[in-house]
């Protein structure tokens, strides 16, 4: 089932939390909401949950309005950073526990939730409680009580932000099969851009309250649609270049040469490019630069130059390592330029 | 889940099943000695089959209780306790005149002293309750007049109960006044209230300090003297050659009461022989009112008594003009 | 603009106007005098066809239609009826009309119900639930409260404000003259002001001003006023200093037993009857006392008065304000004692300069928790005060031996404002925070060793307390099973014989009464707690100080102003056992609530959303989520309510009626005529009993203490 939100506003005291938030979630998909801590993800995701009400705006799931249900009427499930496991509560109890307030049969309900704690792969785990359990498991619970229910749409607030980075590494690709395996409507809050463009089919951006940007992740990445998006999502630099209408589409002048790029919005003059260190060459062109510092970083060395148009981070090759204070020649291959002065420009990245 | 919802039924019965079966119990106010009080309880229960339930407080606290409750009185009968306060409660319509039918069979002088106004219960008499231990280590002689209380090698080893809320401690001061005349008796008090080590809030309280030889002497109705010093007390009762003066006991019908019937049948099995006699089995020994009680032969008997005017003493424009000067002369000194 | 969809039983308030129509068909008690309340067989029918009805409405809708429905429909009706019933039964107790009471407070629920049930946050019945509680609350703390007041009567202030027994300054009998000595202190304090407030002369001279009067006064001064300002100006500094000392000797390098002895006899004093140590004192140092009569020979009486009661306080008092900073001595963080001696400060610099700036708060908190401690005893001067007025008692004679409401409303009056000068005075020293910093989370604080000195000094003073303690309530102990104390020490049971008859009836009845309140107390508390901390509620600051009121208030001021506002109609509840439960369930609240918001800080938000998105109502939620994990806190609230219920004297003296007498009420009736052996078995069995029900519970109720501690 779909998810629909339109218009919604809410705020806390004369803070606007979220302003005017229009996002639709198809059937079926996992969306990401994506942002810095205080952009309002959290927010709109408790406002879906019915936890927060909203104050302006309507929120439809399929052809349902839930704007004004209480939570415990909405049958969403959600799972919560901190897991929220019941604590006096065993394994198969905190897992029971929804299906027992629907009032459904005793019978019914135990084979439900060992099923559920099954297919989370916690069998032999009912009757320990939750505590003695570790981080990675906890979560694999708290997954199992929100889908044991069958909810339409599943909602994730940052669960994976409490286990070390390994186990979310795994827990991640377990996720993501998960939910292509159930089709569920997957609504997901969490900060670290990795994680979104990982397991998302749509990223919503968002920053202090609104949203900046919605499309599948490649789309986002590649295209971001202003220098916040772009410097959110991934890694990259800002130079400062003059930007020029050419044959097909518009250019970018740097040492006396034109070089195509892409522009949300066509515009001419001063403006900022934008340039992802995949997409620089080193030694692949003639634009100058001067190494200042090279970070060995296992799988790849970065790169941070000094060019006249401003520093610039690129990937370079792990042999010969590039010496501070060493001149290179470099290219690029693409890049987005904005507007410059359009109030938003960001800091370095 | 069928026993999920029987909880409520549990409660239910639960909640019933006091109710229902029970008589109304008679509600009395209780005045004199705590024993005594309890005494009355299953005797009570045994002569009549009704509950008798009481709360202890003093004949002014009696009253207070009396007078905030007029508009819904708790209590059915009023028994024991200094007469004053009686009095006043039937002046005031707190309590109704209740002729027993027994009454022509009670002593004649307490009848004629009281008049129409409350039941006379006991007469008892005020005396000099004396620790005999405390003044023989220092050496002391035994008060024998009220103007012996002044004297100066008492100092603090007096104790007498506070006037104002006490009426033991009113009797004194009245007795005091009727002995003296006003100004002459103020002026006594005076010179006593250096001696006065405490006031204290209850009529039998000094007798307790004097028990105790926290005090030697404590003015009080003798026949609480007698009690204490029949319990194991070092103490002597001893009576003023002036004179003393004494209380008449009452017993009251309250006004309103609830239980007027359960409150009627308390009054007039109260007045009997065998029950008034039951006053000396448990340590109180004043002087029922009942011609055909037997004296107990512990009963501290005066040789000399006032004549107490109750009629004006009890009247409360006097006794708040006799408070006022005592608070304002008496308590200020410096002792 | 979306209208929000009414949910709960219906959007038609029908419940709610048929709790309306049962109400006004009451046949309500007209003019006074009348013979008795309405009750009978109206009300009582208008209360269970309003529980019936109410029943309905609950079950309505809620239930998913299906073959079982009808029958859980029915099951609901028969309950519904059946707490009816019961509410009814429970409140028939002789005075209020019982109908009255139940369809108000049902309609009210009512009330409640509906309009939670038209917004989509709150559950109608936890709604109708904060109703009742907001009503009864309003009831029974501040009505009382405001009805004191109006007694009040304002032409007759002059006239007791100048009477002896309140305050009598210029005492014509003596040759000095008191009001210039007090003038002379007060300037003086002036002058100290002055000279010690650097910056701010203005206020150093006000506050040296005050000070120095307020010490004039109760130096030189005679009547109520002046003698509690002086009790309560010893027994604080004396009971902070015992207290900090204490504390300090519990977290230094003392030997464990030290500890434990601590612990166990800190308690003491806390969970038996106040006025047992005046009453032990009285056996051990009176004329006739075992230690100084029989052992030393003296022969003396001058424990009687202000030096009886301010000993009495000291030991009394003493363990609260240990148990107060006690709470600060443990968050000392002992590193900071650490870096100053790596600095290089020896250990008395170290105590100087870092332990005593951090313990400050702690002990101001400690100091004016016993000054309302000492304001408010009632047993303590009541058996040892001799014939100097307190404030505190003056209430219970002016009422009942004078019986004068408006002279008892006005010593209430200004007991109140003295104890809302005490909390002004912590809220402007030490902010809102104080009151609450009782964590009770044991870590690894607590300063470290003492200087050498010190704690042997220390050490010794707390050896001597405890002797004294111990000898005390050993004394009473022994005193029961004595013929005649001071005078005849032969063996005898008599005294526990007596007490079978007598006594025994009276402690069961009090028992009953102590857990009858206990349980709303928890009950009532946590549900504030949760009002308070988790839902949205207009006036919710206003509710918490209101509840706070009711902790503040004397106890003889409460009792005052309940005797004052329910004993006329229609509110005629003097002389019922519910009054007594109430006045001790609506005096102990506060304590419910601190309980219930400890607990609820230890429940994580995060648990109940959870449980609301997994499709529990708030109630499911409620009962399956929070109150389990409360129900630590809900066991130390019952404890310390049911401890508190026993112990209680102030505010139920005025209200115990026949065959509902109280225990304490009864001893303090013993010791005051004097029966001492069985004053003694009453104090035995009680601290006996007391220490078994807290023993009994200890393992569960670690942080009780900590509790106890913030308490006045």
């Amino acid at each position: 089932m779909g998810l629909r939100l339109e218009g919604v506003g809410k705020r806390f005291g004369p803070v606007p939390a979220v302003e005017d938030l229009s996002l639709e979630v198809p059937p079926g998909a996992f969306l990401t909401l994506l942002g810095p801590s205080g952009c309002g993800k959290s927010t709109t995701l408790r406002l879906v949950a019915g936890l927060e009400l909203v104050d302006t705006g309507r929120i439809w799931l399929g052809e349902r309005e839930i704007t004004h249900l209480p939570p415990h009427q909405r049958g969403l499930g959600m799972v919560f950073q901190n897991y929220a496991l019941f604590p006096h509560m065993s394994v198969l109890e905190n897992v029971a526990y929804g299906l027992r307030s629907r009032g459904l049969p005793p019978a019914e309900v135990g084979l439900r939730a060992r099923e559920a704690l099954r297919r989370v792969g916690l069998e032999g785990f009912e009757n320990r409680p939750p505590h003695t359990l570790s981080g990675g498991q906890q979560q694999r619970v708290a997954l199992a009580r929100a889908l044991v229910l069958e909810p339409p749409v599943l909602l994730l607030d940052e669960p994976l932000s409490n286990l070390d980075a390994q186990l979310r590494r795994q827990l991640r690709v377990w996720l993501k099969s998960l939910q292509g395996e159930l089709g569920i409507t997957t609504l997901y809050v969490t900060h670290d851009q990795e994680e979104a463009l990982g397991l998302s089919d749509l990223v919503a951006v968002m920053r202090g309250g609104r949203l900046e940007q919605v499309g599948p992740p490649e789309e986002v990445y590649r295209y971001p649609r202003n220098p916040f998006v772009a410097s959110f999502m991934g890694q990259g630099s800002f130079l400062e270049v003059l930007v020029e209408p050419g044959a097909e589409g518009l250019r970018a002048q740097l040492d006396g040469l034109g070089f195509p790029v892409w522009a949300p919005e066509p515009f001419t003059g001063p403006g900022l490019l934008f340039l992802r260190p995949e997409e620089v060459v080193l030694g692949g062109g003639s634009l100058p630069g001067r190494v200042r510092t090279a970070l060995f970083l296992g799988e790849r060395v970065e790169v941070y130059l000094e060019t006249p148009w401003g520093p610039l981070l690129a990937f370079g090759p792990r042999e010969p390592r590039p010496r501070p204070g060493e001149a290179v020649a470099w290219g690029f291959r693409g890049g987005v330029v904005y507007p410059r002065g359009a109030g938003d420009v960001p800091g370095p990245a | 889940m069928g026993s999920r919802y029987l909880w409520p039924w549990l409660l239910v019965l639960l909640g019933l099943a006091p109710v229902g079966a029970q008589q109304k119990p008679v509600n009395m106010l209780c005045s004199p000695d705590l024993a005594w009080c309890e005494a009355l309880v299953p005797a009570f229960k045994q002569a009549t089959g009704l509950d008798l339930r009481f709360v202890r407080l003093s004949s002014g606290e009696a009253l207070a209780r009396l007078r905030a409750e007029a508009q819904r009185p708790q209590f059915d009968v009023w028994f024991g306790g200094t007469g004053d306060p009686h009095m006043i409660a039937f002046r005031e319509g707190l309590t109704e005149f209740y002729k027993p039918r027994s009454w022509n069979q009670l002593r004649p002088e307490l009848r004629a002293a009281v008049g129409e106004t409350y039941i006379p219960l006991y007469m008892g008499a005020i005396g000099f309750v004396v620790n005999h231990q405390v003044l023989e280590r220092r050496g002391l002689p035994e008060p024998k007049r009220w103007t012996d209380l002044a004297d100066d090698r008492y100092r603090r080893l007096l104790a007498m109960p506070d006037p104002n809320t006490s009426g033991t401690g009113y009797t004194i001061l009245a007795t005091l006044v009727q002995l003296y005349g006003e100004d002459r008796a103020f002026q006594l008090l005076s010179r006593i209230h250096r001696n006065v080590a405490q006031y204290t809030r209850s009529g039998a309280a000094p007798g307790q300090l004097a028990g105790r030889g926290d005090v030697a002497i404590a003015v009080q109705f003798a026949h609480d003297g007698v009690k204490f010093a029949l319990e194991g007390y070092p103490l002597k009762v001893l009576f003023p050659l002036e004179g003393t003066g004494y209380e008449i006991g009452g017993l009251s019908l309250v006004k309103g009461a609830p239980n007027r019937e359960g409150a009627i049948r308390f009054i007039e099995w109260a007045l009997t022989p065998e029950v008034q006699a039951l006053a000396a089995k448990v340590g109180s020994f004043q002087i029922p009112s009942h011609t055909k009680t037997p004296v107990p032969p512990q009963a501290p008997r005066p040789a000399n008594l006032i004549r107490y005017d109750f009629n004006t003493f009890g009247t409360p424009e006097v006794r708040e003009r006799l408070l006022n000067r005592f608070n304002k002369e008496i308590l200020p000194l410096p002792r | 603009m979306p209208a929000p969809r009414p949910l709960g039983p219906t959007g038609l308030p029908w419940p709610l106007l048929l709790a309306l129509l049962a109400w006004g068909l009451l046949p309500w008690e007209r003019g006074a005098g009348a013979s008795g309340p309405a009750s009978g067989p109206w009300a009582l029918g208008g209360g269970l066809a309003f529980g019936l009805a109410l029943a309905l409405a609950l079950f309505q809708g809620r239930v998913p239609p299906g073959p079982r429905s009808l029958g859980r429909v029915g099951v609901g009706l028969l309950q519904g009826a059946g707490l009816g019933l019961f509410l009814v039964d429970l409140l028939t107790a002789e005075a209020v009309g019982p109908g009255q009471a139940a369809v108000t407070l049902l309609a009210l629920f009512s009330l409640g119900h509906w309009l939670a049930g038209s917004t989509p946050t709150r559950d109608p019945l936890l709604g109708g639930l904060t109703w009742v509680a907001v009503a009864l609350v309003l009831l029974f703390i501040p009505y009382p409260l405001w009805v004191l007041l109006r007694t009040l009567d304002l032409g007759r202030i002059p006239a007791l404000l100048a009477d002896g027994r309140f305050l009598l300054l210029e005492n014509p009998y003596t040759p000095a003259s008191e009001a210039a000595l007090a003038l002379a202190v007060g300037g003086v304090g002036a002058l100290v002001g002055l000279l010690a407030a650097r910056g701010r002369r203005f206020l150093g001279l006000g506050v040296g001003l005050a000070l120095g009067l307020a010490v004039g006064l109760a130096l030189f001064g005679r009547g109520a006023l002046p003698t509690s300002l002086l009790v309560a100006g010893v027994v604080a500094p004396l009971a902070t200093l015992l207290g900090l000392g204490f504390a300090l000797l519990e977290y230094s390098q003392a030997p464990p037993w030290t500890r434990a002895l601590l612990r166990g006899l800190a308690l003491l004093p806390l969970i038996s009857p106040p006025f047992i140590l005046a009453f032990a004192l009285i056996l051990a140092f009176g004329r006739n006392g075992f230690v100084t009569h029989h052992l030393l020979g003296l022969d003396q009486n001058l424990l009687y008065g202000p030096l009886g009661v301010i000993l009495a306080q000291v030991l009394a008092f003493t363990p609260v304000a240990y148990m107060v900073i006690r709470g600060t001595v443990q968050n000392l963080e002992h590193s900071l004692m650490e870096a100053a001696a790596t600095l290089g400060a020896r250990p008395w610099r170290v105590f100087r300069t870092v332990t005593w700036p951090l313990l400050r708060p702690g002990l101001a908190n400690a100091f004016l928790l016993t000054v309302l401690e000492s304001l408010s005893d009632f047993g303590n001067p009541l058996i040892l005060g001799g014939d100097r007025q307190y404030l505190a008692t003056e209430v219970f004679v002016a009422f009942t031996g004078r019986y004068d409401p408006v002279e008892a409303s006005f010593y209430g009056v200004v007991l109140l404002l003295l104890v809302f000068l005490v909390f002004f005075l912590q809220y402007r020293w030490l902010g809102r925070a104080a009151f609450i910093t009782a964590t009770g989370r044991p870590s690894r604080g607590g300063g470290g060793p003492l200087p050498p000195g010190l704690g042997a000094v220390l050490a010794g003073v707390f050896l001597l307390w405890a002797v004294l303690t111990l000898g005390l309530y050993g004394s009473v102990a022994v005193g029961s099973l004595v013929k005649l104390w001071g005078f005849d020490y032969t063996f005898t049971l008599r005294h526990y014989q007596d007490f079978l008859v007598l006594g025994l009836p009276v402690f069961l009845n009090t028992l009953k009464v102590a857990f009858y309140a206990a349980v709303p107390t928890a009950l009532l508390g946590l549900f504030l707690a949760y009002v308070l901390q988790r839902q949205e509620l207009p006036g919710k600051r206003v509710l918490e100080a209101m509840t706070l009121l009711s902790f503040a208030m004397p106890g003889t001021a409460m009792g005052v102003g309940y005797v004052l506002a329910f004993n006329p109609s229609p509110w005629v509840l003097t002389g019922t056992t519910l009054i007594l439960v109430l006045a001790l369930v609506f005096r102990e609240v506060p304590v419910g609530v601190r309980a219930g918001v400890a607990g609820l800080a230890q429940v994580d938000r995060s648990l109940e959303e959870a449980s609301a998105t997994l499709g529990a109502s708030p109630l499911r939620t409620l009962a399956r989520v929070v109150l389990p994990l409360l129900f630590p806190a809900f066991l130390a609230g019952l404890v310390f309510a049911f401890v508190r219920g026993m112990t209680a004297v102030s505010q139920v003296v005025f209200l115990v009626g026949p065959g509902n007498l109280l225990a304490t009420v009864l001893l303090l009736g013993w010791v005051e005529q004097g029966q001492m052996g069985r004053a003694a078995v009453m104090s035995t069995v009680m601290v006996l009993s007391l220490v078994a029900a807290t023993l009994l519970l200890w393992p569960l109720n670690r942080r009780l203490d900590v509790r106890l501690g913030g308490l006045p």
